[in-house]
C-alpha cells in the first residue's frame, strides 16, 4: 500500500497516476495522489509485489 | 587586489560559479548591458514577470494594411511594414553602442496578428502578458483578433489539406506548426548585402524595373513577357521595404545625434554617441567598413526580419563575415583595441538575446527558457578548404564567456585544421558550463550537403546552421528562406502504431494506416514492415502539407523584406519562397531512437529469447506496463544503444538506412530529397505525455531519450568509447542530415591543462569516427540539485538542453531532473 | 497647445512640421531615451513642457 505524505491517503499503487521516472531502470518513478495531486515517490516493483499479494488475499 | 585576484581559478572552478568571475572580469559597460536584459525566454511554459506585449507594431502594420486594399497582398505587406519603420517608438539604452531592438521598451514583445488565428487566440487568453490599462488593451486585441483571424496565412494554409488531415497535424504528433513563410528559418545572404548594401540593392532593383518597363510598357509585350507585370510588383515592394529599413535605422542615428547635442554630458558617452549616429546612418544603407559598422548592420538585418516574420532560427557565422572587420580594425589599423571588440561582440551577443516576439505555448514549451534556436555557426572552413578560424573567431568565444547568455549558442565547424589556440577558447567556453560550442564534424558534414542537396564544394564549405543541427551554405542559390518548423514528426509513434494497428492510446482515435493486429505477428520481420509503413506514412502526410505550404507561400504568405535580401530574388523578380534556390529540406525526428531499442527489445525477447509472447507484450503495453513491473525491466534490461552492441545497434542502423531510402522517395518543391534528422530540443519532455508505452520499458509519461542518436539516460552502462563506437555505426552522411549527441562531462575530471589534453584528445577520436555532431554538459549533479532546491543563488547556471543552452532555474522540473539523470562519462581513464 | 511648443519635440531638418517626441524613461534594469515620430501640430500630451 502506498500512504500519501502530504494528506495521508493511502491506496493501491494503481490508485495512483503514473507521472514519470528518470530513467528507464530506476527502482522510484514519480506518481500523483488521487486525493491532494501531490507527487509521491514509489518504489514501483515492491509495491507491484505488495499489490498482487493484496490482489491473491 | 581585485575580487577576481583575491580567488584563484582553481576555486571557482571547484566551485563552479564561472558567472561570479564573468561579472567580475566583464567592463562596466557589458555588466551594464547584461543586468538590463529582460528575458523573453519561457520560464516553463509562461513569460517571466514583467515581460508586457508591445501593441505598437500590431496597431501600425495593420492601420497600413487596411489603408492599402487596392494593392497586392505583398505590396500590402510591404507597406504595412514600412509604416511599422517608420512609426514605431525606438530607444537607446544608456551605454549602448549597438542598436535595434523588437519592441519599443527593453522589456516588451512584439505581435505579428496576420500570421496564425492560433497564436492570436493564445494572446488573448494569456492575460499575464497584456499592459495596462488591461481592459481597454483587451478590446484592441480582441478587434485585431477579429479582423486578421479569417484572413490570416494560417487560415489559407488551412485550405491546402483535408480537414481530417488537418486534426492530425494539429496534435503534434505530425508537424509542430504549419508550414508558413513567417514562421521559417531564413538564411541571410552576408555576401551580398555586405557587397552592395541595402541602397546597393536598391539601384539593382530600378535596374531591373527599368529593363521590365521596356518589355512592357514600351511595346506589345510577347506573351512569355508578360510575367514582368508580377515581376514589377515583387521588385517594387521590395524597394518600399528596403528604404523603410534604411529609415528606421537612420530614425537611430537622429536618436543618437539628439542625445548627444542636447542631454549628454558625458564627454566620452558623447563622442560614443555621435560613432553611434555615424553608423547608423551608413549601415545597413551602405556596405560595412570597419567591425561596428558590421556588427550593427548585421544585427539591423537580423531585427528587421523578425519584425516581418517569426523567424525561430539565427542561422549565420559571424565569425567568417565581421573577421575581416575585426582584422582591419584591431590587428591592421589599431582604430579599436581587442577589449573594445570585445565590448561590441558581446553586447552583439546581448542584443540577440534579448529578441522575443509573443508565442504560441506548444512552442514555448518544447524551447524552454528561449525564443528561438538562436545557433551560430563559428570555425568551419574558407571556400577552398583552409582553415576559416580568424580572431574574430576568438573573440566571441571569449565575448561569450563574459557576457554567459543562454541565447545565441555557438556551434563549432571542426577540422583536423584548427588552430589551437582557437580550440583552447572552444574548450574553455565547455568548461566553463555554457553548454556551448556544439561540436560539429566539418568533413562529414560538407560531404553530406553534397551528398543529399547536391550543393558544389566551395558552396558545402559555406555551410551555417540552418536551425539548432542542419547545414545549409549560405550562398545565393544555398540560401533557404523557409525551412518549416512543421516538418516534424514523434518518431517514436511509429512503433506505437505498428503495436495497435495504428490506432493512437493517447489521441484516441485511428491515426495511422491498418497494418495488422500486432498480437497476431508470428515473426520480427512482421514487426519491422509494419513499423516501416507507418513511419512512411508518417512522413508523407507531413510532407504533403508542407510541400503544399512552400509552393503556395509567394502567393499566400509573401515575404517582400527577405526576398529584397537575397541575390536570385532580386534577379529574378521572385518571392523567397518561390522554390528556386537549391534546397535544402529535412524532417526533425523527435523521439527517434526509442524505435531501435524498442525493436530490438521485442526481437530479442519475443522472437528469439521466446519469453514472452506478442499478445502478452501487447497487453503489458495497453496497460501502460501497470501491473507488469517484472516484464518491463526485463524490456529495460533488453540490448540497448550506446554500449557498443552489435545486437541492438544492428537493428538502428537498419531502420536509419530504411528511413533514408524513404527520404530519396519524396521530394520537396525544389526536386531534392527529404532526409531525416533525429532531435529534440525540450521536445523530449514535452511529448512524455504524447507517446504510448513502449517495448523499450518506458512508459506514458517517462522523458523520452534526449538526443538524436544519444543513448536513453542512463542506458549508456560502458562509457564513452562504447557510446561513440554505437554512434559511429551510423553512416553520417548517407543516413541523416545530421543527428544530436548529448554527453556529460565531469567538470573536475576537465580541470586545468589536463583537462583539455583529455577533452582534445575525446574529441579528436569522435572526428576520426565520422560522428557528425557532440555537445557537452559539465555541470555536476552536486551543483544542479543545489539550484533545485535554491534557484535565486543559481539564476545564471547555463545547461544544455538538447540543440539549444538555457538557464537552469528557468526549466520545469521534470526537465532539470532529466538533465541530472543524464550519464556523466569519465574520459581518458 | 501642441507638439510643436514643446521642449520635448525635436523636428525633422527637412520638414519642421514633422519630427520625434524625445524622453528619457527607465525600468528597474536600465534607463535609456525613446523617440516616437509626432507632428508639430498634434495634440500635446500628459508630458508636455512648454519649450
Amino acid at each position: 500500500m502506498i500512504k500519501c505524505e502530504s494528506c495521508g491517503y493511502e491506496g493501491v499503487k494503481s490508485d495512483f497516476r503514473y507521472l514519470y521516472n528518470t530513467t528507464l531502470d530506476a527502482e522510484t518513478a514519480y506518481r500523483e495522489c488521487p486525493k491532494c495531486y501531490g507527487w509521491v515517490v514509489v518504489n514501483e516493483l515492491q509495491e507491484e509485489k505488495v499489490e498482487k499479494s493484496l490482489e491473491k488475499a | 587586489m581585485s575580487a577576481v585576484e583575491m580567488r584563484s581559478i582553481e576555486d571557482i572552478e571547484k566551485s563552479g560559479q564561472w558567472w561570479w568571475w564573468a561579472e567580475h572580469k566583464r567592463s562596466q559597460r557589458l555588466d551594464y548591458l547584461r543586468k538590463a536584459i529582460w528575458k523573453k525566454g519561457a520560464k516553463g511554459s509562461g513569460y517571466n514577470p514583467g515581460v508586457k506585449l508591445d501593441l505598437e507594431r500590431a496597431l501600425l502594420f495593420t492601420d497600413a494594411f487596411k489603408a492599402n486594399e487596392a494593392d497586392s497582398l505583398r505590396m500590402r505587406y510591404a507597406k504595412a511594414l514600412a509604416n511599422v519603420f517608420d512609426n514605431i517608438t525606438i530607444f537607446i539604452q544608456d551605454n549602448a553602442q549597438i542598436m535595434g531592438y523588437l519592441g519599443s521598451r527593453p522589456h516588451t514583445i512584439i505581435w505579428h496578428p496576420e500570421i496564425l488565428f492560433l497564436l492570436n487566440e493564445d494572446l488573448y487568453n494569456d492575460r499575464t502578458v497584456i499592459p495596462d490599462p488591461e481592459d481597454e488593451n483587451l478590446a484592441i486585441i480582441r478587434e485585431l483578433c477579429d479582423y486578421w483571424n479569417p484572413i490570416c496565412t494560417g487560415a489559407k494554409v488551412f485550405n491546402l489539406v483535408p480537414p481530417e488531415e488537418i486534426v492530425k497535424l494539429l496534435t503534434g504528433v505530425i508537424g509542430w506548426g504549419l508550414p508558413i513563410a513567417r514562421i521559417g528559418y531564413a538564411t541571410k545572404q552576408w555576401d551580398y548585402m555586405f557587397r552592395l548594401g541595402l541602397e546597393g540593392i536598391i539601384a539593382e532593383i530600378d535596374a531591373q524595373m527599368a529593363e521590365a518597363e521596356e518589355h512592357i510598357y514600351n511595346k506589345v509585350p510577347e506573351p512569355d513577357e508578360l510575367r514582368y507585370y508580377e515581376k514589377l510588383d515583387v521588385w517594387q515592394s521590395m524597394k518600399v521595404i528596403l528604404e523603410a529599413v534604411i529609415r528606421w535605422a537612420r530614425r537611430y542615428s537622429r536618436l543618437a545625434r539628439i542625445i548627444a547635442e542636447d542631454f549628454e554630458t558625458d564627454p566620452k558617452r558623447k563622442e560614443e554617441l555621435l560613432r553611434i549616429a555615424e553608423v547608423c546612418e551608413k549601415v545597413p544603407g551602405k556596405p560595412p567598413e570597419h567591425l561596428q559598422e558590421s556588427l550593427q548592420f548585421d544585427h539591423f538585418i537580423q531585427i528587421a526580419c523578425r519584425y516581418e516574420a517569426c523567424e525561430g532560427a539565427w542561422p549565420c557565422r559571424p565569425d567568417y563575415w565581421h573577421g575581416p572587420f575585426y582584422d582591419k580594425d584591431v590587428n591592421i589599423e589599431g582604430t579599436i583595441t581587442h577589449e573594445e571588440a570585445i565590448d561590441l561582440t558581446g553586447e552583439f551577443l546581448i542584443r540577440c538575446y534579448e529578441v522575443g516576439w509573443f508565442w504560441l505555448m506548444l512552442a514555448r514549451d518544447t524551447l524552454q527558457g528561449i525564443t528561438g534556436t538562436w545557433v551560430w555557426t563559428l570555425g568551419g572552413v574558407n571556400e577552398d578548404g583552409t582553415d576559416a578560424c580568424n580572431d574574430m573567431t576568438d573573440c566571441m568565444l571569449e565575448a561569450a564567456r563574459m557576457v554567459r547568455v543562454a541565447n545565441p549558442t555557438f556551434a563549432f565547424r571542426y577540422h583536423p585544421a584548427v588552430r589551437m589556440k582557437t580550440m583552447r577558447q572552444v574548450f574553455e567556453c565547455i568548461r566553463q558550463g555554457l553548454g556551448y560550442p556544439s561540436m560539429r564534424n566539418d568533413p562529414v558534414l560538407i560531404t553530406n550537403a553534397m551528398h543529399w542537396h547536391k550543393h558544389p564544394l566551395n558552396e558545402a564549405r559555406r555551410w551555417v546552421h540552418q536551425a539548432c543541427m542542419s547545414p545549409c551554405p549560405d550562398t545565393k542559390l544555398g540560401c533557404q528562406p523557409f525551412r518549416m518548423a512543421n516538418a516534424t514528426i514523434i518518431a517514436a509513434k511509429a512503433v506505437e502504431y505498428a503495436l495497435f494497428d495504428g490506432y493512437d492510446n493517447t489521441l484516441q482515435m485511428q491515426f495511422g494506416p491498418h497494418t495488422g493486429d500486432a498480437s497476431k505477428f508470428a515473426s520480427y520481420e512482421e514487426l519491422h514492415d509494419a513499423w516501416y509503413t507507418q513511419l512512411k506514412w508518417m512522413m508523407d502526410t507531413l510532407v504533403k502539407l508542407t510541400n503544399g505550404g512552400r509552393y503556395m507561400a509567394e502567393h499566400l504568405d509573401p515575404r517582400p523584406l527577405l526576398s529584397g535580401l537575397y541575390e536570385r530574388c532580386v534577379e529574378e523578380g521572385v518571392d523567397s519562397s518561390h522554390p528556386s534556390e537549391r534546397g535544402n529540406s529535412w524532417v526533425t525526428f523527435f523521439a527517434w531512437m526509442e524505435t531501435g531499442d524498442s525493436l530490438a527489445a521485442v526481437k530479442k525477447l519475443v522472437f528469439e529469447d521466446k519469453k514472452y509472447t506478442m499478445p502478452q507484450l501487447v497487453e503489458a503495453l495497453q496497460a501502460n506496463w501497470e501491473g507488469f513491473e517484472e516484464m518491463r525491466m526485463d524490456f529495460v534490461r533488453a540490448p540497448k544503444w550506446g554500449n557498443d552492441d552489435d545486437y541492438v545497434d544492428q537493428v538502428h542502423v537498419r531502420c536509419h538506412q530504411d528511413v533514408a531510402k524513404h527520404s530519396w522517395e519524396i521530394k520537396d518543391p525544389t526536386g531534392n530529397p527529404w532526409p531525416p534528422l533525429p532531435e529534440n530540443i525540450a521536445a523530449y519532455v514535452t511529448n512524455a505525455t504524447k507517446v504510448w508505452a513502449l517495448p523499450n520499458g518506458r512508459r506514458l509519461g517517462d522523458t523520452l531519450y534526449d538526443g538524436g542518436c544519444s543513448p536513453g539516460a542512463g542506458m549508456d552502462k560502458k562509457g564513452p568509447t562504447a557510446v561513440l563506437r554505437s554512434v559511429a555505426k551510423i553512416d553520417h552522411i548517407g543516413d541523416v542530415r545530421a543527428t544530436l549527441l548529448n554527453q556529460r562531462l565531469s567538470p573536475q575530471q576537465l580541470a586545468g591543462e589536463k583537462g583539455f589534453n583529455v577533452w582534445y584528445s575525446y574529441i579528436k577520436t569522435w572526428a576520426d569516427l565520422g560522428i557528425d555532431h557532440v555537445q557537452f554538459n559539465m555541470v555536476d549533479n552536486e551543483t544542479l540539485k543545489a539550484a533545485q532546491k535554491e534557484p535565486e543563488k543559481y539564476p545564471e547556471l547555463i545547461v544544455r538542453i538538447a540543440g539549444y543552452s538555457a538557464h537552469f532555474v528557468d526549466l520545469n522540473k521534470k526537465t532539470q531532473d532529466t538533465i541530472i539523470a543524464r550519464h556523466v562519462q569519465e574520459l581518458g581513464g | 497647445m501642441g507638439c510643436g511648443e514643446c521642449k520635448w519635440f525635436f523636428p525633422l531638418d527637412e520638414d519642421p512640421n514633422r519630427g520625434d517626441c524625445v524622453q528619457r524613461e527607465s525600468d528597474e534594469k536600465s534607463e535609456y531615451y525613446t523617440a516616437r515620430p509626432c507632428g508639430a501640430e498634434d495634440a500635446a500630451c500628459e508630458k508636455f513642457e512648454k519649450k
